[in-house]
């Protein structure tokens, strides 16, 4: 009887210690299944104009956990799909987590996204540090079994690096892609960030050294990251906008440096995934939590070559 | 003119490996008294022998890949893990008897170690190791020759300005620091093909 009582006692002093230590979503990834579908929680709120003939498209990272709050993140997408009418999906890498076996590309991607993917949305992905270099032969992430590669969709060219390996041969590709772009807008996107304000890793300087350079001289209008496991828009940094998505899978509560002044916004308390629509010379985004409740909106004007002024809201959450 | 001058950007920095060695070089023998002439070559030729160990690897690599066919572009996520698993059974079956130091011998591991050591203390330096404890670096794992990288197991994230000085590699090969070990790996087969034990220094803690 004592023993029962004991027990009784071990199990609810368990419990309080999960439930204290762990916001709801991580309590519901240790409970629920991950392969059961969720659906959409929120409201449907689109801050985009939907103009005609814009390119639109999605924004995810860190996302390849196959945990529950990665597929209510998924179904968050499907929902604003549906009505935003994106077609295609950049991946800031990390796109597998652990464990690389076949079945854990479909837990980890087709699972979740098969909405998506059934839709005829295109994914197009970097590699993160947790990536096996072989994901460059999955026709699904569109890389052609490169390491970096560019894209074009109406007026924009994607610059898709490998920062896990910036060699000279890499460094010498993008100037040489740069230089020769004559897309009205030019965005980057790689694993690494080269700012964040994320205590866990934090900018990569070394990488910024190299980078920033070549992306000034040629013009570059954005770059998108990931890597640490929050979500970060910066003030413009010499005339580039910079975002950080990385927290479409995984997440860093509260991680994100108080007091910065780099920050234009940011959210650390739960998943996001972001959307943008480029028509003209705007770039509209808006960024989705795990909820379905926009954390995140704004304008940008593009760069004429100078630094332009930014036109968002300014929000910290 | 820009295509010109990007060109130019091109070959300045091919040349900044072998300008790393050369200046190497020419500082060590600075110290000694010596003339510059000799020892260049010295350096220039480990150089040249780290390149012919890669030429003779490349060859094992393109042998094992006789009869496979890269699955590029497929949906099948089962035929790349295949391949991957075939092409190292392959080489390792080519290269049963490979050993730590055919590839990274006494005199390659001295130069790779002068210079990562010059990297680290050049004006680059604190950036270098910056990169390294904000890369997740590991620790605790030794890995040997023909071993598969393991499953799971983050890449570390190489250091741009360290990569710089190294001597390139064909595109199938890396480098990737596991803990403060150098490995060179095979991409597309996933297989340590040589390591340089301890050629960072110990990080603080």
């Amino acid at each position: 009887m004592n023993r029962r009582i004991l027990a009784l006692v071990i199990f609810v002093i368990a419990a309080c210690g999960i439930v204290s230590l762990h916001p709801p979503a991580e309590i519901a990834a240790i409970f629920a299944s991950p392969q059961a579908m969720p659906v959409a929680q929120g409201v449907v709120e689109v801050k985009l104009p939907l103009e005609q003939k814009s390119v639109r498209f999605a924004v995810i990272g860190d996302n390849g956990t196959g945990d529950t709050p990665q597929y209510e993140v998924a179904a968050e997408m499907e929902a604003y799909r549906k009505v935003v009418g994106y077609d295609f999906v950049t991946m800031m890498g990390d796109n597998i987590y652990g464990s690389h076996k076949p079945k854990d590309i479909e837990r980890k991607f087709e699972t979740p996204y098969k909405p998506l993917l059934d839709a005829g949305v295109k994914f197009y992905a970097c590699l993160g540090n947790h990536d096996d270099s072989n994901e460059t032969l999955y026709k699904l992430f569109n890389m052609d079994g490169q390491h970096y590669y560019s894209f074009k969709k109406g007026d924009v060219q994607f610059f898709v690096l490998d920062s896990n390996y910036m060699d000279s041969k890499q460094l010498d590709w993008i100037q040489n892609q740069l230089s020769g772009s004559t897309a009205k807008w030019k965005i980057a996107y790689f694993h690494h960030p080269l700012y964040s304000d994320g205590r866990f890793h934090g900018p990569d300087l070394d990488l910024r050294k190299q980078l920033m350079p070549i992306f000034e001289k040629y013009g570059l209008n954005v770059v998108l990251s990931g890597h640490d496991h929050v979500y970060e828009r910066f003030k413009p940094e010499d005339g580039i906008y910079f975002f950080l998505v990385g927290n479409s899978g995984e997440l860093r509560y509260h991680n994100l440096r108080p007091g910065s002044n780099i920050m234009a916004a940011g959210f650390d308390t739960d998943r996001t995934f972001m959307l943008v629509e480029i028509s003209g010379d705007k770039l509209y985004f808006q960024t989705v939590s795990r909820t379905g409740q926009t954390v995140d909106s704004g304008t940008l004007q593009r760069q004429p070559k100078a630094q332009a002024p930014i036109q968002a809201e300014q929000q910290v959450h | 003119m820009t295509r010109m001058f990007t060109k130019s950007l091109v070959m300045f920095r091919n040349g900044i490996a072998i300008a790393a060695m050369l200046l190497l070089s020419a500082v060590a023998l600075a110290a000694q008294g010596e003339k510059p002439g000799p020892a260049v070559n010295q350096n220039a030729a480990v150089a040249a022998e780290f390149d012919q160990h890669v030429a003779n690897y490349m060859k094992v690599h393109q042998k094992a890949l006789t009869g496979l066919t890269v699955p590029k572009n497929t949906e099948s996520p089962d035929k790349i893990a295949e391949f991957q698993r075939q092409l190292a059974a392959n080489i390792r079956s080519l290269r049963s008897d490979a050993k730590q130091g055919d590839i990274f011998t006494q005199e390659i591991t001295a130069l790779f170690r002068d210079l990562v050591a010059m990297a680290m203390r050049s004006s680059d330096g604190p950036r270098i190791r910056a990169s390294f404890e904000h890369a997740e670096p590991i620790h605790g794992i030794r890995l040997d020759v023909n071993q598969a990288y393991p499953d799971g197991l983050p890449l570390q994230s190489m250091p741009p300005s360290l990569l710089l000085n190294l001597p390139r590699l064909p595109k199938e090969l890396e480098y990737r620091f596991v803990g403060r070990e150098l490995i060179l790996r095979d991409i597309p087969a996933n297989l340590i093909v040589d390591v340089i034990p301890d050629l960072t220094e110990p990080q603080k803690k």
